[in-house]
């Protein structure tokens, strides 16, 4: 038994009403071409269909573009939705080619590639293999991982999509009506306000943030000189700055591309006007539950910058009298395929510790805060 | 289940430990093998007999034992770092089960079906596909639709250039066959907006109103 990529090339039986659907589609075409390609595209998607039936993975064609009939029209699309996981795309591929063209309306919001070979008169399709992303839009077949790793994908993804999982977008967009999942899985995440109105500080090592203190005076006047080349007067009172600066804090954060830089200044909003639109969205949980008593919080807080893309800044903080994180306190971040992404310990004297990560929309997540035998998994979807 | 996998991430990294082909690497193999097929959450199959399912069953373990530490007919060994223990085995099995259903299939298939010409030559079933005399119905509807709702998606376009927006893109799409380069050189905007822009902002709204109209098979 060889596995590779050879021995995996997964030979699917055509049946007559699968074509004669493609059939169907084509010929609401209004070109040869066009009606060429749809056709195509439409036998890729049920030969991956069928696969995926016959090992009871489900698939949601009627949610897929590829099977709407004005996307059909407008795009080169061939997609199907497989219900957990994401859209897979199954590009269609000529016979003896050695590289599949990938088309720009199917770069976006796919879980996963997979190339099918067809050749007139389409009594079968040969799967060639998968790929998790696209890094060029001529996808070079000798990429191809075999099918084995297709699968591994797909329960990775579902069995993530299984856990209750906090929307984070939901967040943003400020939803009361969630589904009872999310609800359940929200309620243990608090608004920060609410946290720090009914207790006594300090709390929290933000709460304290001293608008005078060098490296936020060394920020803001950074902020300042990018934003207004001249040298403007600086005038800082504690929780308070000049609308002019303000503004240009807002800027900054809209604007530049260094995360770490980004959340500093949010940081300084939260102080001088938490409710602003550009501070986005923070909640806090108590970890006290799941972490031997310890007395510390997690806080994720989010902010939806101009690309649609979200940035989440992830910090772990000493509640109450403690004063620092334990050292051995690890935070990690996990992508939807549960391999670690990135990951931080705690040295000593830590006031805290964090990660910031930059996601897309349906990115899936996972944070994981381990102290020595204890851990807790949180699972995040943007 | 978070205890098995538990068990199962300490066997195997117990069992990695030991020197390939030692007893004590083999004897952990078994124990792994009794831990998965007691777990009842292999994946079982639909209408498949015993014995064909033991098979696969069979060439399953073949390949946990041969490509959990090192990779010796697999591409990559098991990565703890990616999944569980489970989800490999499952994975695995999915592709196996999925071989052999395709297989019977396969035997089953008539081949009759094969279209020739006069001439023997295998005709392509796209040729069987009528001439189009006028523009099909639903690219009539979708123009429709594109034409009542003109007002509401010229509104929409790209930044800073007013005279590139939805309605023009979708006409595009729809009706002319120009390839994305040959647009954005005609629009003078680099091809990455103008795709991000029609991804974005176009194709929600066109794929809304084909819902919308009902046209899902």
């Amino acid at each position: 038994m060889i596995d590779s990529i050879e021995a995996s090339k997964t030979v699917v039986p055509i049946a007559e009403s699968q074509r004669q659907i493609a059939l169907e589609f084509a010929a609401q075409q209004p070109t040869r071409e066009k009606a060429r390609q749809v056709y195509l595209n439409t036998l890729a998607v049920l030969t991956v269909k069928h696969c995926l039936d016959l090992v009871e993975i489900a698939t949601d064609l009627a949610a897929s573009d590829s099977w709407n009939p004005f996307c059909r029209l407008g795009a080169d699309l061939a997609d199907l939705k497989v219900e957990g996981a994401g859209y897979l795309e199954c590009r269609p591929v000529a016979a003896d080619r050695q590289e599949c063209f990938i088309p720009p309306e199917a770069l976006e919001n796919r879980i996963g590639y997979l190339v099918v070979q067809l050749t007139a008169p389409y009594q079968e399709a040969t799967i060639l293999g998968f790929v998790p992303q696209i890094v060029q839009i001529n996808l070079p077949l000798s990429q191809l991982q075999p099918m084995p790793n297709l699968f591994l994908h797909l329960e990775n993804r579902i069995s993530i999509a299984s856990q209750p999982m906090v929307n984070l977008r939901q967040w943003l967009n400020n939803a009361v009506k969630t589904p009872w999942q999310t609800v359940e899985v929200d309620a243990i995440w608090q608004n920060v306000e609410d946290v720090l109105s009914d207790t006594p500080q300090p709390m929290f090592a933000f709460r304290n943030i001293n608008l005078k203190s060098e490296g936020i005076q060394q920020l803001i006047e950074q902020v300042y000189a990018s934003q207004y080349s001249g040298s403007g007067s600086l005038k800082l009172s504690d929780k308070h700055l000049e609308p002019e600066l303000k503004s240009a804090l807002i800027d900054f954060i809209g604007t530049t591309p260094d995360e770490a830089l980004r959340w500093k200044a949010v940081e300084i909003l939260w102080v001088v006007d938490p409710e602003h639109p550009a501070a986005g969205v923070r909640r806090i949980m108590d970890l006290g539950l799941y972490l031997a008593g310890q007395q510390l919080a997690l806080l994720v807080a989010v902010l939806q910058s101009r690309s649609r893309r979200l940035s989440v800044l992830v910090r772990v903080y000493p509640l109450r009298e403690q004063r620092y994180v334990p050292t051995e306190l690890q935070l990690s971040i996990l992508s939807a395929d549960g391999s670690c992404s990135c990951k931080v310990q705690a040295r000593e004297h830590d006031n805290y510790i964090q990660l910031i990560l930059r996601a897309e929309f349906d990115d899936r997540f996972s944070i994981r805060i381990t102290l020595q035998e204890d851990s807790i998994t949180e699972y995040f979807v943007v | 289940m978070e205890k098995l996998n538990e068990t199962l991430r300490q066997l195997v990294a117990e069992t990695c430990s030991y020197p390939k082909n030692s007893d004590s690497r083999q004897q952990n193999l078994a124990r792994i093998i009794k831990e998965l097929k007691s777990s009842r959450r292999l994946k079982r199959g639909l209408n498949l007999p015993e014995a064909d399912y033991e098979d696969i069953l069979q060439n399953t373990w073949i390949y946990l034992c041969q490509n959990l530490c090192e990779a010796e007919t697999a591409k990559t060994p098991y990565d703890p770092k990616c999944s569980c223990l489970l989800t490999w085995i499952n994975a695995y099995l999915s592709w196996r089960l999925l071989d052999y259903y395709l297989k019977v299939e396969k035997e089953r298939q008539s081949r009759k079906f094969v279209r020739e010409s006069a001439e023997g030559e295998i005709l392509d079933p796209l040729d069987l596909i009528p001439a189009q005399a006028e523009t099909p119905p639903i690219l009539k509807e979708v123009l429709a639709w594109l034409e009542q709702e003109k007002q509401v998606l010229r509104r929409i376009c790209v930044s800073g250039r007013t005279d590139i927006h939805c309605e023009l893109l979708l006409r595009h799409r729809l009706t002319s066959k120009l390839p994305w380069n040959q647009l954005a050189q005609r629009f003078n905007v680099p091809e990455n907006t103008l795709r991000g822009f029609y991804n974005r902002e176009c194709l929600p709204r066109l794929r809304a109103a084909g819902k919308h109209l009902g046209y899902i098979e």
